[in-house]
This record gives structure tokens, sequence and C-alpha cells, in this order.
């Protein structure tokens, strides 16, 4: 805490001095009792006793809050006299602009009050999802009288976990694989279920309820129904948090963070047991499970993901089979930048898992985006070369993943998601085809 | 800028002309000296409130004080009551000029904040009046020759008042 003189101080002391000069050479004590009130007031102010020891506490009502909510930062305030302390919230640059509800509060602190605090809560708007530091603030307290101010700042840790606002799908990813689990997604095996799947005829033990009335009219033997049971998956995010140099990193992380809180919250809605495994600089996972409970250990996972440039020569380990389930459905969200996470997708799909992709590229910054930086004309020609080969390298891997039955479908934020998965899904038909020949 | 920035402004600009005119309407002989320098006192006064310079809001001082050493040199019985409330008037509009710079910026004030300022104005002001006019008084009783002898009579009441003052000043939980 440093301590300046204020400009009621310089004023006061000149215009006493002044008063004071004039009035005793020009012999003119009229002058003197003009500047008789800051007189007092410099006479009130330099001779009070002060301590400029404030005590500050920082805390937050609720560490995770939704984008477009306020955080609410709770501060007490006690000290050792009686001060005018003016807060201000500066919370870091990546928790969004500063709005006018980061207003400054200005609080009296009395000396040993009883009360022993002052506490003052501020608003803050969440309006970018991440994970933030909200616990420095800027304090300035005026001494009694306001001829001086003590200014400092408080940087104490306090995170607030931002989580993006979950989108609700339209239409889920169908996976491939199902659990023996009752939920939403449609057997390929003929059960107990909702949905036709064929007739056969009666055999001992089957359900009255099941006998296909219409069919046994017309034939005169009994047949009976089958249908599609209604089974729920394991659905594993497989989050590509490697840095490639070049490219807007944060905008891409951005794209595969909000595209997997979408997929995570609507699978969970749907019953799905959903995981995450991050794979990058380290590898982190979190175990598939269901409920309310997990999509908030999701979101945290993915807030806390680091992006690390990592040379190392990295292969999709052996997870514990809690970790990746058998059979489970795999949706990676990658931009497809890394080799290493390529040949972990791969991996994965060699191990028999159902594998998709989503390619979140943005807009203007990929490097065979349709604005991937200019018109074409204006480019030396090894570039245009370079790019065109750079084009054919990733269709190539494209291709190769479409061999393999994994389908991939790029996503640049401007679009919903919904259009994207939709797309995802038709080609996810055509590629277990390509891939089961 | 707030609803509380408004009211201190406009308050400030009132008492400044509130304090013109009084030193105006009160000067004895030199009434047409003294006019432009009020006038150009509560001038400056307003343009640097609207500029927000706390600093030089306080240059507007110098030309109230000029009339005051003007109309005390044309008159022969300078009252000293008028100077000393004069002054608490033009104390109180600075005061208010300043409030009114600092809650541009400053945000929300508490309502304890705000009591608290206003009890420091009305603290300057009572001692200011009451040091005043003990003095009046002690000089109307026996009157003084020298100037300087004046001043410190004028510095130790000061002394004793600050004093004063400054033993009240207790801690509030120690009074309730």
């Amino acid at each position: 805490m440093t301590r300046h003189a204020t400009d009621r101080l310089t004023v006061a002391v000149a215009l006493s001095l002044i008063g004071a000069l004039i009035a005793v050479l020009a012999a003119m004590p009229e002058v003197a009792l003009f500047a008789a009130p800051w007189m007092v007031l410099c006479a009130l102010g330099m001779t009070q006793r002060h301590d400029d020891e404030i005590e500050v506490q920082v805390e937050l009502t609720k560490e995770r809050v939704l984008v477009g909510d306020t955080a609410e930062l709770v501060v007490r305030l006690s000290s050792a006299s009686t001060i005018l302390v003016r807060l201000r919230p500066e919370p870091s640059r990546s928790f969004g602009p500063r709005s006018a509800a980061m207003h400054s509060e200005v609080v009296e602190l009395v000396r040993g009050a009883p009360s022993a605090s002052t506490e003052v809560r501020f608003d803050l708007p969440a309006t970018v999802w991440g994970t933030h530091d909200v616990g420095r603030l800027a304090i300035e307290a005026v001494v009694p009288y306001g001829l001086f101010r003590v200014r400092g700042v408080v940087a104490q840790r306090l995170p607030v976990r931002v989580h993006p606002t979950p989108v609700q799908l339209q239409e889920l990813l169908t996976p491939w694989m199902v659990r023996r689990v009752s939920g939403t997604h449609r057997s390929n095996e003929s059960a107990q279920g909702i949905e036709y799947s064929d007739i056969r005829e009666f055999a001992a033990g089957d359900s009255v309820r099941d006998i296909n009335w219409r069919a046994s009219a017309r034939t005169g033997d009994i047949w009976v129904s089958q249908r599609h049971p209604d089974r729920a998956s394991d659905v594993v995010l497989l989050v590509d948090s490697f840095v490639e140099s070049g490219h807007d990193v944060r905008a891409v992380f951005g794209l595969v963070v909000e595209s997997a809180v979408a997929l995570a919250n609507s699978h969970l809605s749907a019953t799905d047991r959903v995981g995450l495994i991050e794979f990058g600089g380290v590898v982190r996972w979190v175990t598939p499970s269901t409920g309310r409970v997990q999509l908030q250990r999701l979101v945290d996972a993915l807030l806390a993901t680091g992006l690390y440039a990592n040379a190392a020569d990295k292969e999709l380990p052996i997870l514990p089979s809690r970790a990746l389930p058998p059979r489970s459905f795999m949706v990676a969200f990658t931009p497809l930048l890394d080799q290493r996470f390529i040949d972990a997708v791969f991996t994965a799909r060699a191990r028999g898992h159902d594998v998709a992709v989503v390619e979140c590229a943005p807009l203007g910054r990929s490097p065979d985006g349709p604005e991937g930086g200019g018109p074409e004309g204006d480019r030396p020609d090894a570039e245009l070369l370079a790019r065109r080969i750079w084009q054919a390298e990733r269709a190539m891997v494209r291709d190769r993943m479409a061999e393999q039955g994994i389908a991939v479908a790029q996503w640049d934020g401007n679009e919903p998601i919904d259009v994207t998965l939709a797309r995802l899904t038709r080609r996810r038909r055509r590629a277990v085809r390509v891939g089961r020949r | 800028m707030t609803r509380a920035a408004w009211v201190a402004t406009v308050g400030a600009v009132l008492l400044a002309v509130v304090t013109a005119v009084a030193l105006a309407a009160t000067a004895t002989e030199a009434t047409t000296a003294v006019t432009p320098l009020v006038t150009a006192g509560v001038c400056l006064l307003v343009v640097f409130l609207v500029v927000g310079s706390s600093r030089w809001v306080g240059v507007a001082s110098v030309p109230m004080m000029g009339a005051i050493v003007l109309e005390s040199g044309f008159s022969d019985d300078p009252s000293w009551t008028r100077s000393i409330l004069i002054g608490c008037l033009w104390f109180v509009t600075m005061e208010a000029s300043w409030e009114a710079i600092e809650r541009r910026s400053a945000g929300r004030h508490t309502r304890a904040a705000n009591d608290r300022r206003v009890q420091e104005i009305v603290t300057v002001v009572a001692v200011a009046l009451v040091m005043g006019l003990v003095a009046v008084a002690a000089t109307a009783v026996a009157p003084v020759r020298s100037v300087l002898l004046q001043a410190m009579v004028l510095a130790g009441l000061l002394t004793v008042f600050v004093t004063l003052v400054r033993a009240s000043a207790r801690p509030r939980h120690d009074a309730g």
C-alpha cells in the first residue's frame, strides 16, 4: 500500500498559506478568516492518526457459473482506522471486457467496529467461458478529511469456472454398438422394444402380446412381431489438446470445447454414459458415467485442459477399461493437425471402437478453408503449391479414415453444430458400409 | 454520470453562485471591482468542474480571495463575520466540486460513506465558524493593534479547537 497526497491537500495548504501571508503582510485579518476553513481542514486532516493496514478477504459465492450468469464476489474488509475505502474488482482479461457492472464501490470502515468487518458484494457478469481468475482487487483508501489516499492491489488466486451454455442437440449421433442397458438408441438386435423389426413364426415361450394378428389371419399360422430394443451406449469424447504452431490455438480449441460440451449434454440427457479422454501433452480421462453431475465433471475437465507444445512421440496408451469401455462409441474432436492424434484415432478404430471425427476448423483459419488467407492471385507460386499439397494431404487423411469406417465432418463454428452432426451421421452410414467391406 | 454526481455538480454550481452573489451584495464600497472578480471565480469553477480537474478547480478560489482582499483594502471597517461566513460557504462549494469530480468515476457510495463525508465537512465548517466567532468576540472585547498578534491569537484558537475535535472523535463502538 502506498500513500499519496490528494489534490485536496495541495489546494488546502496553498490557500491557507496565501491567506495567512496576505493577512500578516497586508494587515488584513479578513483574508485569514476567509481561508480559515482550509486551515482547519489542514489541521484536522494532518493531525489525524491513521493506520494504513486494511485486512481484505475475497471469496466467491459460486465457483461455477454459466455464460450469461453473474459471479458474485464477496469482499470483507476491516481496518484499524476509520477510513473510506474504494474497491474495484479487476478480473483477468480472459474474463471478458470490463463492463459497467464492474463499478467501484466506496464503503466506510469504522475503526474497531464490533461487527469486525464490512462486506461488499460485486456481481461480475460472465461472458466468456473458461477458467478465470477474479481475485484481483484495486483498493484506494481515503483517510479522514480526504487529504491523503492509500492505494494498493489485492491479488488473491480465486478461479471461477464459467461453463459454456450447453446446447441441446436436435438429433443424437447413433452408435453402432450399444450396452445391454435400456436407453434411447435403437439396437440392431431383436428383443423387447418399441420399433418394429420383423415377424417370425410363433415359438414356445413367446408372449401372446407379441402375436401379429394381421399376419396370422392372412397366413393361417401364428406369427409374432419382433422389435428392436432401445439401448444406452458409452460415448467417449476424445479431445485433441496438441498445440500446432501457426494456428489460432484458442479459436480451434474453443470449437473443440463447445462441440464436446454440446454432445456430452445431449447424450447425458439420453441416459448414455459419457466419458472424456484428453489426448495431448498429457493424457487424462474422466470415467464414463451418467447424470448432471457428470456434465459438470466433463466441463471442468475440459476447462482445465492445458494446451501443451509437446514434441514427444505419443501413442494412445492402453487405458483402463473403465476409462475406455469395450464397444464404446468414440467421438474425436480435433483440428486434424497433429499426426500423433490422427494415429491415435486409427489406433482406437483398430481396437474395435466405433469412431467418428468432428474436425474443428474455424473459418478463415483453416489452411484449406475458403478464406484461408486471401485471394490466390496475390500469393507466390511456391505458397500456392504448398497450399495445394497441404490440402491433398488432408484429403488423404480423411479418405484413409473413411476407408477404416471413420466418418469426418468439419465444423467451423458458424453453422449450428446440429447441421454438422447430421452431416456426420450421413457420412457414418456410408463410412461404416465402406469399412465393413 | 451517476445521479449523485449530477446532484453534486448542480449543488456546487448553485453554491458558487450563492457565494458570489453574497460576496458582491455585501461589498460595501468596491462592488464594481469585486463583481468581475467573483464572476471570474465562478466561471473558473464551472470550467474546471466540467473539465474534471480537482486540482485546478481550487484555482477558482484565488479570484474569490482577491475579492476579499480588494474589499478589505477599500473598506474602513471590514466585517470579520462576513469574511468567515463567505469563507465557509466557499469551502462547502469547493468540497461539493471535489465530490462531483470524484463521483464521476468512483462508482457507488454507500450511505455510511456519504454520511461520513458530510460529517467531515460539517466538522470543518463548525470549527472554522466557532473559531472565527470567538476571535471576533475576543477582539471586540480587547481589540489588538498588531495583525501578527491577531494571527497568533487565531493560531492559538485553531490549535485549541483542533485538539478539542480530535479528543471528541472517539470510535463509534465506544459511544454505543
